[in-house]
């Protein structure tokens, strides 16, 4: 997986590029769900305590496994912000995937698209595993400056 | 689907779908996992079997000949086979005991392990980890200047602009 800073750059990017208000929230969000709901609870319980759980989380990295957990999620806004907020934090998910399946892994692809209907996994090997580290300090700057600009128009009235 | 009817019953529906999925991709990875195991073992205890067979292993190296070429224990489960060491070549690195690798490779016809690809903790992924940290509270502070509680029992998550419309 590319790191959670560029995940979540992307995501803003992207974002940006369409809305300028809270929505972009929602965007990043969705944009880190994927590895909040595997990375997180695998290095916990399987890197520190040793347990099992690596096949099981991974199920949450899938596209509808992304769906259901946005749906789910969906129901800690508002009614009225409901749906939008399933779209989006979806869509944040999906670019999450996608830019995971860019990347090359160690040995077989082991991103799985067609879960649960098949365990066929892909990967498009673009570059290679750490190659988002190289461009992480530039996003930083990037996204920092972006928010900054964004912030004082926002506070400018516009 | 989104409406405020049947709240729990429609929470409760997607977690068990995703304890569902979680299982059924648990059990399918495990008897994946024992494949893989088994055939890990029948190449270390007979490397002849598994000539030029691509193979990925887990390793920790023990001594260092002359040449460059590592004894090494191979990880089978959660054990490793260290009444079967192997002899690794091509490794990178520093030649200390210890290491615990991730090799891509094969055995040739003298059972020597011939690597294709490495890759081990260091510090590359301790780097990832942080900046992923970083990230990680980024993203929240990000999230938390644009949505709040509102005073509803159910606190649900609102837009800051929309606070008063909505509360």
């Amino acid at each position: 997986m590319p790191d959670l800073l560029t995940h979540a750059a992307s995501g803003y990017l992207i974002g940006r590029g369409f809305y300028s208000d809270h929505r972009v929230a929602l965007i990043v969000f969705g944009s880190i769900l994927p590895d909040l709901m595997t990375r997180v609870p695998g290095i916990i319980l399987q890197r520190f305590l040793e347990l099992p759980v690596a096949h099981f989380f991974g199920a949450f990295h899938t596209p509808v496994a992304l769906a259901v957990a946005c749906y789910l999620i969906s129901f800690l806004f508002a009614q009225l912000h409901r749906q939008t907020s399933f779209l989006l934090m979806l869509a944040g998910a999906l670019l999450h995937f996608v830019l995971d399946l860019m990347q090359e892994q160690f040995y077989q692809p082991i991103y799985m698209p067609w879960f649960p209907f098949s365990f066929q996994a892909m990967q498009w090997s673009w570059f290679h595993i750490h190659a988002s580290l190289l461009v992480t300090p530039i996003l930083l700057i990037v996204i920092l400056w972006l928010w900054r600009k964004d912030n004082k128009l926002l506070s400018a009235g516009y | 689907m989104f409406s405020d009817r049947y709240i729990p019953l429609k929470v409760l529906t997607s977690v068990i779908i995703l304890l569902l999925f979680g299982a059924y991709s648990h059990q399918h990875g495990k008897s994946e996992d024992e494949i893989a195991i088994k055939a890990i073992r029948s190449c270390v205890t007979s490397p002849v079997s598994c000539v030029d067979q691509p193979l990925v292993i887990r390793i920790r190296t023990g001594n260092w000949s002359k040449g460059g070429l590592a004894t090494a224990e191979v990880k089978a489960g959660s054990a490793y086979l260290s009444k079967h060491p192997i002899k690794v070549s091509r490794l990178v690195g520093k030649r200390s005991a210890g290491r615990i690798i991730d090799l891509l490779g094969s055995f040739d016809h003298t059972a020597l392990f011939i690597v294709t690809r490495q890759r081990e903790d260091d510090w590359i992924q301790t780097t990832k980890y942080l900046v992923s940290l970083a990230g990680l509270g980024l993203c929240l502070w990000f999230f938390t200047r644009l949505f709040n509680f509102s005073a509803r029992w159910r606190l649900p998550l609102i837009p800051r602009q929309s606070k008063t419309n909505d509360a």
